[in-house]
């Protein structure tokens, strides 16, 4: 009877007795992550050189003259406020009014994405467009943005060189 | 004699019972951010996360009401899992305690699973073991707004088990 006591105790004491498998204790814990907008844009910069002069029949330079090129834009945009703006600004030289238009492009995914041709028939600075879409974060390779310029024959004859810069800023708002 | 013996048994076991072992686990920030400076180098427009994203977060985690000589595994997992293909390594800095309070087969870092994995083999109470933290396998595309990480740490009699 005395033995039966014993081990009957000592059965108990065995399974009450933490072994290896057992969870003394657990511990909840959590903390946030917080994955800021980015908005990166890059334009490649590019040089357009402008095309000897361009002549009429009448020996005259154009009247009006047309340049197009092609930028590489890359970008990695995640979610930014809603209703995004892509806004683009493009600096001419001095005493250079344009008027000018891009083609719009329509990436297959993106934040922003530019709404249809710009047009500006401003001085020398430029404009905003308006964005739509707002249909995913997924880096683009590139998109071909098309800049027309345009000017007239007195602006033309006020270029002081055959190269010029265009410098183009893109930013995701 | 035999009443001697069972009250012995009777004590020790209340007290094995009673002994409550205590974990602690405090962050050091509630909130990490994660921005553009964690892009893949050069952090050009086009790039996504970097792969592995050593976080600004560190954790100290306390054992306590253990015996001196009790061996224990700290395990941690992590439910539910970030969103994304994101997850979470933890690394124990083993040199922030000291080395007798050091187990054998503590893992060297932890990779946040579902199922509870080993993290630290310890000896008796520690104070103060440091925890860092890595983000791995992040996307731009998956990861975005706040999300709460969740990790639960388990404490358990015996050492941890040999890893693979």
């Amino acid at each position: 009877m005395k033995h039966r006591i014993i081990c009957s105790i000592l059965a108990l004491f065995a399974f009450l007795t933490p072994s290896a498998q057992i969870i003394w204790t657990e511990e909840h814990t959590h903390f946030d992550l917080h994955f800021e907008p980015i908005a990166l844009i890059a334009v490649s910069q590019q040089e357009i050189q402008l095309s000897p002069s361009m002549t009429t029949t009448s020996g005259l330079p154009a009247f009006t003259d047309s340049l197009s090129a092609s930028f590489h834009l890359r970008y990695t945009i995640s979610p930014v406020s809603p209703g995004p703006q892509l806004v683009h600004s493009v600096s001419l030289p001095i005493g250079l009014s344009s008027s000018w238009s891009t083609i719009p492009f329509l990436p297959a995914s993106g934040t922003c994405s530019l709404a249809p041709s710009a047009t500006h028939n401003g001085t020398d600075q430029l404009l905003a467009s308006n964005i739509f879409g707002h249909s995913g974060t997924a880096p683009q390779d590139g998109i071909p943005l098309t800049v027309r310029i345009s000017w007239s024959h007195q602006q033309y004859q006020n270029l002081v060189a055959n190269l010029h810069l265009l410098n183009l800023t893109y930013q995701c708002l | 004699m035999l009443v001697r013996m069972i009250l012995l048994i009777v004590y020790l076991l209340i007290i094995n019972i009673l002994k409550g072992q205590s974990l602690a686990v405090n962050y050091s920030q509630s909130l990490v951010e994660i921005t553009g400076t964690h892009l893949h180098p050069p952090q050009t427009a086009g790039a996504d996360y970097a792969s592995s994203i050593p976080l600004n977060q560190g954790a100290f985690v306390s054992v306590q009401d253990v015996r001196s000589r009790a061996t224990w595994c700290l395990l941690a997992y992590g439910n539910p899992p970030i969103q994304g293909s994101a997850t979470l390594k933890i690394i124990p800095d083993i040199a922030s305690v000291p080395p007798e309070v050091v187990g054998t087969n503590t893992p060297s870092e932890l990779m946040l699973q579902v199922q509870p994995q080993p993290l630290f083999s310890g000896i008796g109470p520690v104070d103060q073991l440091f925890l860092s933290f890595t983000l791995e396998h992040a996307q731009v595309s998956q990861n975005v707004n706040t999300s709460p990480v969740y990790i639960q740490y388990q404490l358990q009699e015996g050492g941890c088990p040999p890893g693979p």
